[in-house]
């Protein structure tokens, strides 16, 4: 049984969202747009949750829209959380028979099935506390009546509902009393096959723990070249343990220890916080195959957390491997390197509150998923995080826009502006993302012959966004832009002699710089263009110009949201 | 651990108990363990099976409550996989929880009170009357007309089953009539069945969700299932082979009024793959009241083929002079007797039990035990609470549940007006609601608040804090029933004190069922609504009830009054013929009546009944009774 959606609403930052769930879900956001809270509404509405009146929320949970706001005038807290069926079949019919019986299922006309569970949490004026209610829903939303208390914890015994958060301190997890933890030293009782099974577990974990730390690689051939001068026996001696392999060892004691042959042990909760994450989130999944429950709903936050960037990506696979359905908050471009595009939920705020964004299903055609796959997300996951795409043509704008924005103060990293190239891509695939996810974007064209093939892309995504707001078209080409304003000397270097005896215009005519671009070799348009963004911050607000300054003023004012 | 007393059965008995798959029809005769055979078979299947979940399904809520309580002492608890309700509560739960497809939401109301109905069907014949057709005046004819459709299972179509000529109004009547319950979330008791039925009809998903739910379905009393009823049924079973475990018996067919009949037996064993086991043994019966029971039931040409005698299986008793006859010159002297009979006899009158076939009958039976110096307990249907302070209260909390509802504001003033003696217009009081947001309760409290001193001051403040400004329910009903009620209580005033002890026992049932906190408002008045009013006998009364009241009971001594021809027989039935089914229903009558009898049986008659001489009833030859007996 999975989440199929969310509403919430007066919860936190949030005044009202809908999102959206599919097998594993991943959230993105900057930080403060509202992650946390839906993985907190959800833990709460589904974990905490228990005898309607008891209240599972905090004063502070409460939505105040401004400074003078208080919890007990704030409205109401609202969450609704739809199960649903993807397709009829689905929910085994013993589930679907245990559901019906509580009175709480639904089944729609397609005779797929539904569960709806809302719940809302209010100042009452006249008790001076607050007062909770949870009810089931039909389909119209209207609450069901007569549902009995135990109705919530079958719910909750089927799809129990695991928090792990950024912050995983390995030593309190592998703490005889960790809830992961705990079950594998309570049950020494294992059959042969599940001890096995836990301890292939364990040795993955070993060995991706090992190959994620490269420094353990270098410690193995350092303590090779001790065998060299002491002798320690055949075959490789040197191996690391990261994890214990055996049941023994964990049942053995209540902590694991990260050591070497060498007899060095090392409590994991004193190694790098990298290996602490990775080892928590292994012993959980090791958890959820030793102890399957129901369907459970599984809600990581930030897992990428202290690892190396070939680790998270490998991560990305574990985590999917989990049964049941995923959440998954993140920074991380390299996970979202390796997440299909439709499972992204780009979170943002708005003036409205928190607003949430998604590709949907048919927006992209197969072939424009590929160039997305290709261009953006494999090799530039945090693209998505950014708050306004500048869309420029090719690698001369990708050195002149930042060190522009540096000449004249302007930090357009903390704004939240990335540049995309698209000459190599799809102007027009570029637009449809950033408006599908939410993100500004601000396309620069030269007013040249290749207007025409990239202006009708940005006209056909302006989503009723005036076309001003969108496109620029600044000059007819950037070199020529440079050398008439100023950096032609920058240029000389790089302009091999045998080019410039092809240059037929005389320095004065109108035409003698575009002349002298047309004649400039690819590679030195490059250099010279990386050599005139390091002078350009040398000349500082002086060295840019007004088309240049107005480009960057116009995308800092859109990443600021006005 | 359960513990089951296998040993304890006869062999028909044990092997009902230990029936688990596939359709199985009980036929149980009177006081043959019916009940504790379904109880343990209920119990015995979830207990030994963890993918069985059963719905057994009652006639009445008296009998869901008995079963309820059996199952519940042979398990410790019931959890979740058992239901055991009426077919009109089941009824109303699926339209509770799936009712959105027919348009319904969940917080519908039901409507007990005949006058309700005929607002609804008289606007509606004003309408068609207006199209020009030419409708019956007499509108709660036509209300018992619908009745008998919803019974019938009528689904609106130009043919109506049960009339011989179907008059062409009555389809659109009918249409019309459902919409305007749908339109106002209003069922009536007819109609939950009809609309329970549609939504499986057309919606057979949820059909489908049903039966994954109840892999058992038991059904007790299964004679008494009307057309509706039935259909029902076949909807939630539609397998010739499912699990389908029924108890009932022909013998005791006694509702063909209300839509029983012997075709509906036929028809079960037409539609499944039915095995029959018989309980012919008697555990409550004297020997000599089995041998009355077979000689007059063999009567009835009409019977299920190959039907087993019933036997005498009691094994202690006071077998001594069961059975005594008397005739009398007037109904006087024949109620007359009844108190004297039992002074005479030393008998406990909580013992004694009156049984008539007709409601006068038993008034003037009472009135002489009442004169005698007896308690005398008439059983009523009762659909509705008739104290003032009652009645205040109750209408106070439908008001809170559907605040804009004018016919609960009306009544409401009334049984305020009826308790304070304060009259407030409701059209005053609908005035003010539109200037306060459209809250008809909000509305009327500030009304009664105004003029209203000393304890009428004091109910209108609790209504206030506890239903108009927080919704502090069942908190407001606790304390009107913890003694709340007393100060309108006078000393005198058995009515208001009677219906607070049976307000309190229902009370109780709900919030056990539901827990305190899950109980809402909406519900706990829908279940209200389905629950009999009727208040339970005192201890030390002597009861008089209709045979069709005595259905299912059992008492020390009967007293069956009225065995006088055209009375049982009835009328109505010797006018259809000797060989009539509604002669053979009347006879069944006297089966019924007889067969609760764990005693003595004293069957009387008069000379004269309404001022006509009336001969003896045929079923006393038919017995063996004789007037020189």
């Amino acid at each position: 049984m999975r989440i199929a959606s969310v509403r919430i609403e007066n919860f936190r930052g949030i005044r009202s969202l809908e999102l959206e769930f599919d097998e594993a879900t991943v959230l993105i956001g900057e930080n403060n747009s509202g992650k946390t809270a839906v993985l907190d509404a959800l833990r709460l509405c589904l974990r905490e949750l228990g005898p309607r009146r008891r209240v599972v929320f905090d004063a502070f949970d409460f939505h105040l829209p401004d400074a003078a706001a208080e919890p007990s005038s704030a409205d109401p807290i609202q969450v609704e959380i739809t199960f649903s069926e993807q397709a009829k079949g689905d929910w085994s019919d013993e589930l679907i028979g245990r559901l019906n019986r509580q009175k709480i299922l639904q089944v729609a006309d397609d005779e797929r099935s539904h569960l709806l569970l809302r719940v809302t949490c209010a100042y009452d004026p006249a008790n001076r506390d607050f007062q909770q209610d949870w009810s089931f829903l039909n389909l119209n939303r209207e609450p069901l009546a007569g549902i009995a208390e135990t109705a919530l914890s079958v719910v909750q015994r089927e799809v129990p509902y695991f928090y792990l958060p950024a912050l995983r301190d390995a030593a309190r997890h592998f703490d005889a009393k960790g809830p992961f933890w705990r079950p594998f030293l309570k049950d020494s009782q294992l059959p042969v096959e599940k001890k096995a099974e836990i301890e292939k577990k364990l040795r993955e974990v070993n060995d991706l723990v090992v190959a994620s730390h490269t420094s353990f690689e270098q410690a193995r051939k350092g303590l090779r070249q001790v065998q060299d001068v002491v002798p320690l026996g055949g075959g490789d001696v040197v191996s690391i343990e990261a994890v214990p392999g055996r049941m023994f060892d964990l049942l053995a004691k209540a902590q694991i220890h990260l050591g070497t042959t060498t007899g060095a042990k090392i409590p994991v909760g004193h190694h790098g916080e990298g290996t602490q994450s990775l080892a928590v989130l292994m012993l959980f999944s090791a958890f959820l195959e030793a102890w399957p429950s129901g369907a459970p709903i599984v809600a990581l936050e930030e897992p990428e957390a202290h690892l190396h960037p070939s680790a998270v990506r490998a991560l990305w696979h574990i985590v999917c491997e989990f049964s049941g359905q995923k959440l998954i908050s993140t920074h991380s471009g390299d996970l979202l390197a390796e997440t299909d595009v439709h499972q992204i939920r780009r979170l943002a705020r708005s003036p409205n509150g928190v607003e949430s964004f998604r590709v949907p299903a048919n927006l992209l055609s197969g072939e424009e998923t590929r160039k997305f796959n290709y261009h953006v997300r494999r090799t530039r996951g945090e693209l998505l995080f950014a708050r306004c795409w500048l869309l420029v043509e090719g690698e001369t704008e990708a050195w002149i826009y930042p060190g522009a924005a540096r000449a004249i103060g302007a930090n357009i990293h903390r704004e939240g502006v990335r540049l995309v190239e698209y000459s190599q891509s799809d102007v027009g695939l570029l637009a449809k993302v950033a408006n599908a996810f939410g993100i500004h974007w601000y396309c620069v064209v030269d007013d040249d012959a290749g207007r025409n093939q990239y202006e009708p892309k940005v006209n056909a995504n302006l989503n009723e966004v005036a076309k001003a707001d969108r496109l620029a078209l600044p000059y007819t080409n950037i070199e020529v832009h440079l050398l008439s304003n100023g950096y032609e000397g920058i240029y000389e270097p790089f302009m091999p002699t045998q080019n410039l005896l092809k240059v037929a215009k005389t320095r004065g005519d109108p035409d003698y710089w575009l002349d002298y671009a047309d004649n400039l070799p690819g590679k030195a348009k490059t250099r010279a263009a990386a050599a005139v963004a390091v002078e350009m911050e040398n000349r500082g607000d002086a060295g840019v110009t007004a088309e240049v300054r107005a480009v960057l003023d116009k995308v800092i004012t859109l990443a600021r949201g006005a | 651990m359960m513990v089951i007393a296998l040993e304890t059965l006869n062999e028909n008995q044990r092997k009902a108990v230990l029936w688990d798959d596939g359709p199985l029809l009980v036929l149980a005769g009177p006081g043959s363990g019916k009940t504790r055979v379904l109880t343990f078979r209920v119990a015995r299947l979830l207990e030994a099976r963890e993918d069985v979940s059963v719905l057994a399904l009652t006639f009445t809520n008296m009998a869901a409550a008995e079963m309820r309580e059996r199952v519940d002492q042979l398990l410790g608890q019931r959890g979740d996989r058992a239901h055991l309700c009426t077919f009109h509560s089941f009824a109303a739960d699926i339209l509770r929880q799936h009712g959105s497809h027919l348009g319904l939401r969940p917080d519908f109301s039901l409507l007990t009170q005949d006058e309700d109905r005929i607002a609804i069907l008289e606007e509606i014949v004003s309408e068609l009357s207006d199209e020009g057709h030419v409708l019956p005046t007499d509108h709660k004819n036509l209300l018992n007309l619908l009745d008998r459709l919803f019974a019938e299972s009528y689904d609106g179509g130009e043919e109506a089953p049960p009339l011989v000529s179907t008059p062409a109004w009555l389809p659109q009547v009918f249409a019309s009539y459902c919409a305007a319950l749908v339109a106002g979330n209003r069922l009536d008791f007819g109609s939950l069945l009809h609309f329970a039925r549609r939504l499986l009809q057309e919606k057979p998903g949820v059909a489908r969700v049903l039966r994954l739910g109840w892999t058992h379905v038991c059904v007790d009393e299964f004679q008494d299932t009307n057309k509706a009823q039935y259909d029902l049924l076949r909807l939630i079973a539609p397998a010739k082979r499912h699990n389908l475990f029924v108890v009932g018996d022909d013998d005791q067919i006694i509702y063909q009024w209300n839509g029983a009949s012997p075709e509906r037996l036929r028809g079960l064993r037409r539609d499944y793959d039915m095995e029959v086991v018989q309980l012919p043994e008697c555990y409550r019966c004297p020997a000599a009241i089995i041998t009355l029971a077979n000689r007059l039931i063999t009567h009835n040409v009409g019977r299920t083929s190959g039907k087993t005698p019933i036997t005498a299986r009691r094994t202690a008793g006071l077998d001594d002079n069961v059975i005594r006859y008397g005739a009398f010159a007037s109904p006087d002297d024949e109620a007359a007797f009844v108190p004297r009979d039992i002074q005479d006899r030393n008998l406990g009158a909580a013992d004694c039990v009156v049984l008539g076939r007709t409601a006068k009958l038993l008034d003037r039976a009472a009135s002489a035990l009442t004169d005698a110096g007896y308690e005398a307990y008439v059983a009523r249907r009762k659909s509705g609470f008739e104290s003032p302070a009652v009645r205040v209260l109750i209408a106070a909390l439908r008001l809170a549940n559907a605040r804009h509802d004018r016919d609960i504001l009306r009544r409401l003033c009334l049984a305020w007006e009826a308790l304070t003696s304060q009259t407030l217009e409701v059209d005053d009081v609908a005035a003010g609601a539109a200037l306060a947001g459209g809250d008809f309760l909000r509305a009327w409290v500030d009304a009664a608040s105004a003029n209203a001193v000393g304890r009428a001051a004091a109910t209108a403040d609790r209504v206030r804090s506890d239903l108009v400004d927080s919704l502090a329910f069942p908190e407001v009903v606790d304390w009107f029933l913890d003694g709340g009620w007393r100060s309108w209580g006078e000393d005198d005033d058995q009515e208001t004190a009677d219906e607070v002890a049976t307000w309190r026992e229902l009370h109780g049932e709900l919030v056990r069922e539901y827990g305190h906190d899950s109980l809402t408002l909406n519900v706990y008045l829908q279940k209200m609504d389905l629950a009999s009013k009727a208040p339970r006998p005192g201890p030390d009364a002597v009861r008089c009830m209709t045979v069709h009241g005595s259905k299912g009971l059992e008492f020390k001594h009967v007293y069956l009054i009225g065995m006088a021809q055209e009375v049982l027989p009835a009328f109505q039935a010797l006018r259809k013929g000797t060989e009539s089914k509604e002669l053979e229903e009347e006879r069944r009558n006297c089966f019924v009546a007889i067969t609760r009898v764990e005693g003595t049986l004293t069957l009387t008659r008069a000379q004269e009944y309404y001022g006509y001489t009336k001969a003896p009833s045929q079923f006393l030859a038919e017995m063996g009774i004789g007037d020189d007996e």
